[in-house]
């Protein structure tokens, strides 16, 4: 490392090492005019190496000590901007109507590309560098701790994540329990010790004493039967007892552990759910709260009573007969090896098989689903072949696995066998001399039998617990997530909101170094209604996003009656803001119930009346059970302008401030939207409203259009400006819109 | 000319592929190094070379697009090459030169150590680009067969890298991506 003070005016992302501190005095620049610096891993001759650039206050430099290549651009000539690749990059040097390729990254670097182009975009332009600017080199997906690049999201990658802490936590949940578990506990303890005494009475107490001429309980046959019975039946309860207390112990754990990652997932941001499926969230929390239910219901005890077997087994036949128990001992080594090495590659096939049956099941799925289409496309022998292939391979693989279990198992069976086999030998020997008697051979055989089986469990035990530290890593990823739409630690109280909307110069990117919004800058008054406009893509269902906040914005402001949005408290926020979508959501759950989700408290006075605002009234009372309608039960299939019409009664009855109408309409027939329309107007009157469309027509009620062009604003203005406006983007899209509808023959101008 | 007629016109030109033979272009390096085209005559600056089936055929129906920010056209595709093969010599080294860039995926020549932990592989390999650590997770979603024993793997990141003949990357990483293929 290079002393600190060289890098004087280094403000940040990386610091520079020893070597490529060097090469730069050697190329003639100081360390001390450096500002920030980002080590970069690609050449732009697209070989991998450490390539450094920096940002000076009058330049960018991209150096490369291994190769000798150094580069430097001047901001008085030239801009550096980012070009993005499939998996790459370059920072482009423009200048002068030329580009150059000044640098490259691979996706990994991507994150600190943007940083230093960004930095240099403010230097050159003189804007300031703000702290935000400075900040986000924290995306880094590298771990922090051993440099590892691991899945975004996680604070430290998953092989520094201490396994003992993770058990640890996993325990945490048992302790409010403790009652129950010290039950489970004691009643494992007393079956291990019945299953301990089992051969031993089975054996000598059976052959020696009382079966045997002059044996202490010689001829006692009912009354050891009889304890016998009891034994079992001792077992039996406490089996029952156990398993009882288990499942509800089980139940509980397993019910705490989803619902802390519902908890969670609820409390994060939309970020997360677009970046996961949601197909696999709902496995997280299911299969993985079933993994930790298995440790510590299941394996946990498991566990201690195999431990318990194996050392009161091992020590019983080890101080009563040594020889005996070497010769018991005599496969286990073989039995490890199989285990170890066979079972892996026949869990291998069953993994195969289930990612196979996985395969077939998506292939009905598809033939099922799409029936229509594959019908309308005549194409069953198609979906038929597939199946076949799809199945053919299962088959394969099934076979496979069964002629593999078929060879182990019986396998293993004989070498435990041979053991046994190998006791009744040398132990019917030794009762034959007379140095040792029936009841003990018999005691040692029931023991033999009892070894096996918690060995097997032993050795397989590591893969069984990584499997269920694996699950806990997961849930407690979710867990512990830090949502990126953070609380404010001091919210401003905003009361009722008027509806004043401000962005200013507002950029956005879901991804890092793709912005969607770019400086997007606008105004919009209380009771405003603003009619968005742009091609698909330009960023206008963003902008909506952004001012619901489900994103928080990446430069710039959003404010609220002049209160930046960060600052409101969310409740409050998302209380007042009301939105209709192109795709309706119903919950599962009576009509009336779907209208109050915003409101659970409102009156049945209430839900009417938002209904007839929404012109859903008729509609709901022609269905038999009118507004206690189960949807989604019992055939009830509404026409999506219905469901249209119950969620706009839904936001009706949220009463809101702020109404984003995003495509409210555009998957309807004409005379449906229509109805949804005058719905609509209703809703809006006297709320700020922020309404995006294709269908311009849809927009004539609005007292401003904005038109979003690739993330910026390029055009504002009333209907009558923009319509009129020379080469506008509007005026263009209207004209096509209006020709479109000639050429169908519909020629209605008063749809426009 | 009727309204229909030219509407019918205006949908032909939005179907057809203009296709590009090495008669009627001239690609040429610009000032800053990048790939440029002279298109019958007409010079277009700076152009994008995008493959239309990039996994499967790169070789086939590349996309020539429109990347020159100064140039206000309304073309964005300019044409289409049917097939790179047509190309030779030094015209199509530039052309190989901008896809290469474009489309950066090594391929993995070597596997030096791969290693399994809690979902995650983490893999040392020697590439065609030169030695490289990284890391997939989800090997489901990131695993693609292409058929001939080509398979890609996709890191964390979203780079891209290729094993060009899957049975020859060692037992204990074909152990680890087999279920997959």
């Amino acid at each position: 490392m290079p002393p600190e003070n060289e890098y004087a005016a280094l403000k940040g992302f990386d610091r520079p090492d020893e070597k490529i501190t060097e090469f730069i005095k050697k190329m003639g620049v100081s360390p001390a005019e450096v500002i920030a610096a980002v080590r970069s891993d690609l050449r732009t001759d697209g070989s991998y190496g450490d390539v450094w650039l920096f940002a000076c206050a009058d330049r960018f430099i991209a150096a490369d000590p291994d190769t000798g290549a150094f580069s430097s651009y001047n901001f008085s000539e030239w801009e550096i901007r980012l070009e993005n690749y499939l998996a790459t990059g370059v920072l482009l040097a423009v200048g002068g109507g030329r580009e150059v390729a000044a640098a490259a990254f691979t996706s990994s670097c991507g994150g600190a590309a943007g940083n230093i182009c960004r930095i240099c975009d403010r230097l050159r332009s003189g804007r300031p560098i703000t702290d935000d600017d400075w900040g986000r080199g924290a995306e880094d997906r590298v771990c922090p701790k051993c440099g590892t690049p691991y899945q975004k999201g996680r604070k430290t990658c998953p092989k520094c994540q201490s396994k003992k802490r993770l058990f640890l936590r996993v325990l945490g949940y048992m302790p409010r329990y403790w009652k129950e578990l010290s039950l489970v506990m004691g009643l494992i303890l007393v079956n291990s010790a019945i299953g301990l005494l089992r051969p031993y009475l089975n054996g000598s107490t059976l052959y020696d004493q009382v079966l045997a001429e002059g044996g202490k309980y010689y001829g006692k046959i009912v009354p050891f039967v009889l304890m016998m019975i009891a034994l079992e039946i001792t077992t039996l309860i406490v089996n029952i007892i156990q398993g009882r207390v288990g499942a509800r112990v089980s139940g509980k754990i397993v019910y705490d552990v989803k619902s802390e990652v519902f908890d969670a997932l609820q409390r994060l941001s939309m970020s997360f759910f677009n970046s996961k499926h949601t197909g696999s969230l709902m496995n997280r929390v299911n299969s993985d709260a079933l993994d930790i239910q298995y440790f510590l219901n299941d394996g946990l005890p498991q566990f201690i009573i195999n431990a318990i077997t194996i050392i009161g087994v091992g020590s019983a036949v080890f101080f009563s007969n040594p020889l005996l128990a070497l010769l018991i001992m005599l496969p286990v080594p073989l039995i490890v090896y199989i285990i170890k090495k066979v079972i892996p590659k026949f869990n291998r096939f069953k993994w195969i098989g289930w990612h196979k049956s996985s395969k077939l099941n998506s292939v009905i799925n598809d033939a099922l689903q799409g029936v229509r289409v594959v019908k309308a496309f005549g194409k069953e022998q198609n979906e038929i072949n597939r199946f076949e292939d799809a199945t053919q391979e299962l088959y394969d693989v099934r076979v496979r696995e069964g002629l593999m279990s078929a060879r182990i198992f019986p396998l293993l069976n004989y070498i435990m066998t041979i053991g046994g086999l190998f006791v009744w030998g040398l132990g019917g020997h030794q009762v034959l001399e007379g140095r040792m008697t029936f009841g003990t051979l018999m005691t040692f055989v029931g023991y033999v039998g009892m070894l096996y089986a918690p060995i097997n469990f032993m050795i397989r035990t590591y893969d069984w617990w990584a499997n269920c530290m694996n699950s806990a890593q997961r849930i407690f990823e979710i867990v512990d997530r830090q949502t990126d739409v953070p609380e404010a630690k001091d919210p401003v109280d905003i009361g009722r909101i008027r509806g004043e909307i401000e962005l200013r110069d507002v950029t956005f990117a879901y991804e890092p170094n793709k912005p969607v919004l770019k400086g997007v800058s606008f105004h919009v008054e209380p009771g405003e209604m603003i009619g968005l406009v742009g091609h698909s893509g330009a960023g206008k269902s963003t902008i909506t996003n952004i001012i619901t906040r489900l994103y928080d914005v990446n430069e710039g402001e959003l404010l609220i009656d002049g209160v930046n949005v960060k600052k409101i408290r969310q409740k409050d926020l998302h209380g007042q803001i009301g939105m209709v979508l192109q795709e309706t959501f119903l919950f599962n759950g009576t009509i009336a119930e779907n209208i109050s989700y915003a409101r659970p408290d409102a009156s049945m006075e209430e839900i009417v009346r938002a209904a007839k605002l929404a012109n859903a009234h008729d509609f709901i009372m022609k269905l038999p059970d009118g507004y206690e309608t189960e949807i989604g039960k019992r055939k009830t299939n509404l026409s999506g302008g219905e469901r249209q019409r119950i969620s706009i009664a839904r936001t009706v009855l949220l009463d809101p401030a702020i109404l984003i109408l995003d495509e409210a309409t555009a998957s309807l027939d004409t005379e449906t939207e229509q109805q949804i329309q005058q719905a609509l107007e209703t809703l809006t009157k006297g709320r700020t409203t922020i309404a995006i469309a294709h269908r311009l027509s849809t927009l004539k009620n609005a007292d401003r259009l904005v038109v979003v062009e690739r993330g910026e604003i390029a055009e504002i203005g009333t209907h009558e400006e923009l319509a009129d406006k020379p080469d506008g983007i509007y005026a263009r899209m209207l004209g096509l819109q209006r020709e479109a509808l000639r050429i169908r023959g519909v020629g209605d101008e008063e749809q426009l | 000319m009727g309204n229909n007629e030219k509407n019918e016109n205006k949908m032909k030109a939005y179907a057809d592929i203009n296709y590009l033979s090495p008669d009627k272009c001239e690609f040429y390096k610009t000032d800053g190094g990048l790939l440029g085209l002279r298109l019958g005559g007409e010079d277009l600056g700076r152009v994008a070379l995008l493959r239309m089936f990039p996994l499967r055929k790169p070789e086939k129906f590349i996309s020539v697009r429109r990347e020159n920010r100064e140039r206000s056209d309304s073309r964005v595709e300019y044409g289409v090459i049917e097939d790179l093969a047509a190309f030779t010599g030094e015209q199509r080294a530039l052309i190989d030169e901008e896809l290469e860039r474009r489309y950066f995926v090594p391929e993995i020549t070597a596997v030096t150590n791969v290693k399994e932990e809690y979902g995650h592989t983490y893999w040392t390999v020697e590439t065609t680009a030169g030695g490289r650590s990284f890391t997939v997770f989800d090997m489901n979603s990131n695993l693609l067969n292409l058929g001939g024993g080509r398979v890609m793997i996709v890191d964390v990141d979203g780079n891209r890298y290729i094993f060009p003949d899957v049975s020859k990357i060692g037992e204990k990483a074909l152990r680890l991506i087999e279920i997959w293929i």
